[in-house]
């Protein structure tokens, strides 16, 4: 007895459409991993881990002047980068991780909120009181 | 990472994964050896999530994920393992092989089979690819779900980190993936982006071997193999999956309770104990620990369930399901119960107001948006070429039209839940069409194997009427 025809077609276009299908995802991800590697994730994440340490309890202030409406993402990164602090928007904090175009900047940043800065590369600076 | 801390890794998901997978094929006694060990291995996955119970016990009593926490967390599973496997020994002997599939089965299974090893081959590497371009994940990854686990694992104080509530980061979701994630960094000694990646992984390819496994016991080769590589043919669940969030996890155990609730009434010995009923229970809390949605499903189950127990049982049936059921919810349950009371989080759905509820949920435009959007992500690119595909199977392999029994409740539960969803959609205190942007593609995939199965479950003959099993049907 073979297979019912109905059974047999069945399989086979279900077959045909899962391998047609699995076949534009590789080849989408394929040419995505073509492209340059997006590293605003990564390299985000480097350079806050590069920041000097602050204590494990520390509530860290978080500004930016470069790309303000990219804020939410770059507030995300930073926290996920140094959880288990506490990183809320804004300068209101004993400590303050600041994304600044220029070093310049982060100086009048620093000034205004009577901090120094403690550290930073890549445009990303940590603000706060050298006595703390 | 060194070669330790991947030993490291492995040996946290094989230790619970094992001594599930031990406790399971002993309880799911009944039927054909092979297929049922295969279906124990699939859920033994439900290990692992359990094992994310006592991370949270564990750091709510201030402990560390350290030294202390290894040796106990090893001492329970290594004990577990041992204590099922002479326990079990003494619960149902293992049923002899049946007379397997007919011949032309056995070849349409074979054709899926090959098929699905290749679907299985390319969704591995497409998957492979997004994990090396994006090793912390997508957004929900690093803002919610691993961002959680790192304030499980790096913090000196447990308890601050549970009641730890950074705006917009979403503290009051489940912990099931976050403490399943900071344990298999305390097991590797160091955080690894390997951890995340693997647990997204597993609980992906999980799901499609689960599918398959079930239907292969319920429904035979053919079907097992198709309903397989249709799981795995939606690059939405795909990706997702591999995007580290908690959906595809929810979907596992989701799945998981429906399959082990459809064994429980096609194979569970007459006059035996419903251990399948109970481990069904299991998996639907687990749901609930990894994703509030589950709350939504394990009403959704307990209603569905209820019903059909009082249509067939009466309420004798219906006591005796719902109390090993109830048995089976009730530890992921408890954790769900003591993380909402014991650290109490902003809810950033019920805490926001905006304007009258019933209001929004009355309006007719809103529910035309929601109706639409899901429409366009089910027939969208990956739902809509798998979602043809499974209509089609649906309908064609329906070859016997006089089958008594055609077992249409798991069917029921889905359109439960995402009756449910709507609802919340109406409900949404947002702009709708930024949270529908933003979830109905993920909602989707919490369904999708468990929609899978239940289509393939309704539609395809029964394997045991065809094959017929060792064990007997329930009456």
């Amino acid at each position: 007895m073979s297979l019912p025809t109905a059974r047999r077609a069945a399989l086979g276009l279900a077959c045909a459409l899962a391998l047609a299908t699995q076949a534009r995802f590789v080849r989408e991800q394929s040419l995505a991993s073509r492209q340059a590697k997006d590293d605003a994730v990564e390299g985000w994440l480097a350079a806050v881990a590069r920041l000097p340490p602050m204590p494990e309890t520390a509530t860290v202030g978080f500004v930016t002047t470069v790309e303000p409406d990219r804020w939410e993402a770059r507030l995300f990164l930073t926290r996920y980068a140094l959880a288990p602090r506490t990183v809320l928007r804004g300068a209101g904090a004993p400590w303050i991780v600041g994304h600044f175009s220029s070093p310049a900047e982060a100086v009048g940043a620093a000034r205004a909120a009577g901090f120094s800065i403690l550290g930073g590369s890549g445009g990303i600076f940590l603000l706060g009181s050298p006595t703390r | 990472m060194s070669l330790l801390a991947a030993l490291g890794t492995a040996m946290a998901v094989v230790l619970p994964s094992a001594a599930s997978a031990l406790v399971l094929s002993r309880l799911l006694a009944g039927g054909r050896p092979w297929p049922t060990r295969l279906l124990a291995v699939s859920l033994s996955l439900g290990g692992l999530g359990l094992a994310s119970l006592p991370v949270f016990v564990w750091r709510l009593s201030g402990g560390r994920l350290g030294g202390a926490f290894l040796a106990a967390d090893l001492a329970v599973f290594a004990g577990l393992t041992a204590g099922a496997a002479w326990l079990t020994g003494r619960l149902h002997p293992p049923a002899a092989d049946g007379p397997g599939e007919p011949e032309p089965e056995r070849v349409a299974a074979l054709i899926g089979l090959m098929v699905l090893l290749a679907v299985a081959a390319a969704a591995l590497w497409g998957s492979a690819i997004q994990a090396e371009r994006f090793p912390n994940g997508q957004w929900d990854a690093w803002a919610v779900w691993n961002l959680r686990a790192r304030f499980l694992y790096r913090a000196a104080d447990g308890r601050a980190a549970l009641l730890a509530d950074p705006p917009l980061s979403h503290f009051d979701y489940p912990l099931l993936l976050p403490a399943s994630v900071a344990r298999l960094w305390a097991y590797a000694g160091q955080e690894t982006t390997l951890a995340p990646i693997l647990a997204a992984f597993l609980f992906t390819f999980a799901a499609a071997a689960l599918c398959g496994s079930a239907l292969l016991v319920l429904r035979g080769g053919a079907v097992a193999a198709t309903a397989s590589m249709l799981v795995l043919a939606n690059s939405d669940f795909l990706i997702h999956g591999q995007s580290q969030y908690a959906d595809v996890p929810a979907g596992y155990f989701l799945l998981a309770a429906v399959v082990l609730l459809a064994w429980h009434d096609r194979m569970a010995l007459p006059g035996g104990r419903p251990w399948a009923l109970l481990l069904a229970g299991l998996a639907a809390g687990l749901s609930a620990w990894t994703k509030n949605e589950g709350l939504l499903f394990v009403t959704a189950l307990l209603a569905v369930r209820a019903a059909l127990a009082l249509r067939h049982g009466g309420r004798r049936l219906l006591r005796r399901e719902m109390a090993w059921l109830g048995a089976g919810l009730a530890l992921p349950l408890a954790a769900v119960v003591l993380y909402r009371v014991g650290t109490p989080h902003a809810n950033w759905l019920l805490d926001n107001e905006a304007g009258p509820l019933l209001d929004r949920i009355l309006d007719a435009a809103r529910l035309r948006l929601i109706l639409e959007e899901f429409g366009r992500h089910l027939f969208g690119f990956g739902w809509g070429a798998a979602l043809a595909a499974a209509g089609l199977a649906f309908l064609l392999t329906r070859t016997d039209r006089a089958q008594p029994s055609r077992p249409l409740w798991p069917l029921g539960v889905i359109v439960l839940v995402l009756a449910g969803y709507i609802l919340v959609f109406l409900a949404s205190p947002f702009d709708l069409r930024w949270h529908l942007d933003n979830s109905v593609s993920r909602l989707l995939c919490q369904l999708w194997p468990a929609g899978v199965f239940a289509l393939f479950l309704a539609a395809a003959p029964d394997a045991a009427k065809e094959a017929p099993a060792t064990a007997a049907p329930r009456p």
